[in-house]
């Protein structure tokens, strides 16, 4: 399987604070790869280096199709400005979902598209796949629930054709039957896309991951294959804390 | 008060209030998206009737301050214009690399107001420019007993078009989104693949433009001169923050208020006419204290 996406011995400073510092990444295409560890392992600051609302200090991040031409070669986008990352083909979810709440749900997702048209091409799939933001479609942002802000966030990043999905924790703060209904459209998802997932919670990383990292204080300390990790209680009390990361 | 009185205090209010707002708008948007409070504003607005003016006078007697009604049109476009394009070289090679120092970038846009009122006075002389007659919207229109100047109406009826033209723009364009959902998270947006800069460019460009606009339509009302760019930097400050910063419906409501206030507060009371408009100010925070219609600052949630 291809790599669509390489991160190398990646270093973040926020402000004075050295936050990253050596994160290794490596995202096969298809399926969900799960960015893991402890709160405060640096998982959020990974994701928005790489979107580029954070600049690396030093490393690279390496985007299949990233260059000129489309071929498969990993470019460094690293450092690049966000606008010019998303438009290579990333969505990006953050985790405060990143809902503009004066804009209707219909002008939240037309604010993703590149071409006129991408909305139109889409709205089908996409209130099949979340039918509530068609009941809601005028509706603004700030007025749904936070399970309908988050169905509508990642659908925003569905909105152009995106090659890659950032997903920052989008089970938090959401009840367990959203979570569940979330999983579903993951798996949905992940049939038709490459997915980066960061997330607290452990079932939900389970019910979709394929893959899986893990971070603890701003390093990766372990990579390989979901079911392993799940597999194994030592290494989840290890880098995750059992009971308390799950 | 008759009700001849109350009327055309009510339509000399919203015609101030219609200038008002073309100067503010600009401000509040510029804010609200950038978060730059740019005390240069309202030298925009001087350079937009002096370069107004100048237009006007090419096709007129400038002995007599007159010119073809039709030049008066061209010389308020040529103010947008003009000021539109400082505006473009402001924001694109001076504010731009200083957005992560908002202190320097305060220092610069006073900086410009020296810079841009000495031009003034050096290309144009210090002193105050004739006065400025559109032979086409001169005269007075009678309301009941009371005389109403027919230039006053036109500024009610343009200044109604332009709020229109604005709240079009905001509300029904795909860059009107982009404005709305930049006041709230500006990096968000970056991440949806949109060039916010360019965005915040062309934003300031255009508060610019509606700000030149508004200086050459100020010229018949109350003439030109050096420190007009001063005065009215004041009334919009005072505008945006009763309206709301990023808030174009804030901005014209509290432009509207503005204008009413000075119009209603002598007539109230004469002593305390000076400080109403301030008085206002106070009250409106009072009450909503982040303004009428405050949408900077929400976070995207």
């Amino acid at each position: 399987m291809s790599e669509i996406l390489q991160v190398k011995d990646l270093h973040t400073y926020i402000g004075q604070f050295h936050i990253l510092q050596g994160v290794n990444l490596t995202v096969e295409q298809g399926g969900v790869t799960c960015l893991l560890g402890r709160n405060g392992a640096g998982k959020s600051t990974t994701l928005k280096t790489i979107i580029g609302l954070l600049a690396p200090k030093s490393g690279t991040i390496g985007l299949a199709g990233g260059g000129a031409g489309a071929g498969p070669a990993l470019t460094n986008i690293g450092g690049r400005p966000a606008h010019q990352v998303a438009r290579l083909g990333i969505g990006y979810v953050p985790e405060d979902r990143g809902v503009f709440v004066d804009l209707t749900v219909e002008e939240n997702l037309r604010l993703a598209e590149r071409k006129r048209g991408d909305l139109a091409a889409k709205k089908d799939w996409l209130v099949k796949l979340f039918p509530d933001l068609e009941r809601f479609w005028q509706q603004k942002g700030g007025r749904l629930s936070g399970g309908q802000q988050q169905m509508l966030a990642i659908g925003r990043a569905l909105v152009p054709e995106n090659k890659l999905l950032l997903i920052d924790e989008p089970s938090k703060g959401l009840a367990p039957i959203v979570v569940e209904q979330l999983a579903g459209a993951l798996k949905e998802l992940k049939r038709q896309t490459t997915i980066v997932l960061v997330e607290q919670n452990l079932w939900l990383a389970a019910a979709v991951g394929d893959r899986a990292t893990v971070l603890d204080d701003g390093r990766t300390v372990w990579a390989g294959v979901m079911a392993d990790l799940m597999a194994s209680p030592e290494l989840q009390n290890r880098y995750l804390g059992v009971g308390r990361a799950g | 008060m008759s009700g001849s009185l109350f009327l055309t205090l009510i339509l000399n209010g919203l015609a101030i209030g219609m200038l008002y707002f073309l100067v503010a708008v600009g401000l509040s948007v510029i804010f609200g998206l950038m978060h730059v409070l740019n005390f240069a504003h309202g030298s925009f607005f001087m350079v937009g009737a002096y370069v107004g003016l100048a237009v006007f006078r090419r096709f007129g007697n400038p002995a007599i301050g007159t010119a073809p009604t039709w030049s008066f049109f061209l010389a308020m476009l040529a103010g947008a214009l003009a000021c539109g394009a400082i505006g473009y070289v402001v924001e694109r090679f001076l504010i731009r690399p200083l957005y992560k120092r908002p202190l320097f970038l305060v220092l610069l846009t006073i900086g410009l107001i020296l810079v841009i009122d000495e031009s003034v006075k050096l290309i144009w002389s210090p002193n105050s420019q004739g006065s400025v007659i559109v032979p086409g919207l001169a005269g007075t229109v009678q309301i009941g007993d009371q005389p109403f100047a027919l230039y006053r109406a036109f500024l009610i009826g343009f200044g109604l078009l332009m709020m229109g033209v604005v709240w079009w723009v905001i509300n029904r364009t795909k860059i009107g989104i982009i404005i709305r959902a930049g006041v709230q998270d500006a990096g968000m947006v970056q991440t949806l693949g949109i060039n916010v800069r360019e965005v915040f460019t062309l934003v300031f460009a255009f508060g610019a433009a509606l700000a030149g606009m508004a200086g050459m339509a100020t010229a018949p009302f109350m003439g030109v001169f050096p420190q007009m760019g001063g005065e009215f930097l004041l009334k919009a400050f005072i505008v945006v923050v009763m309206g709301g910063f990023g808030s174009p419906v804030g901005t014209a409501l509290g432009a509207i208020v503005l204008g009413l206030t000075e119009q209603f507060a002598p007539w109230l009371s004469p002593q305390w006419a000076g400080i109403a408009p301030v008085g206002m100010m106070v009250l409106v925070l009072l009450l909503r204290p982040e303004g009428l219609f405050n949408l900077s600052g929400r976070r995207a949630g």
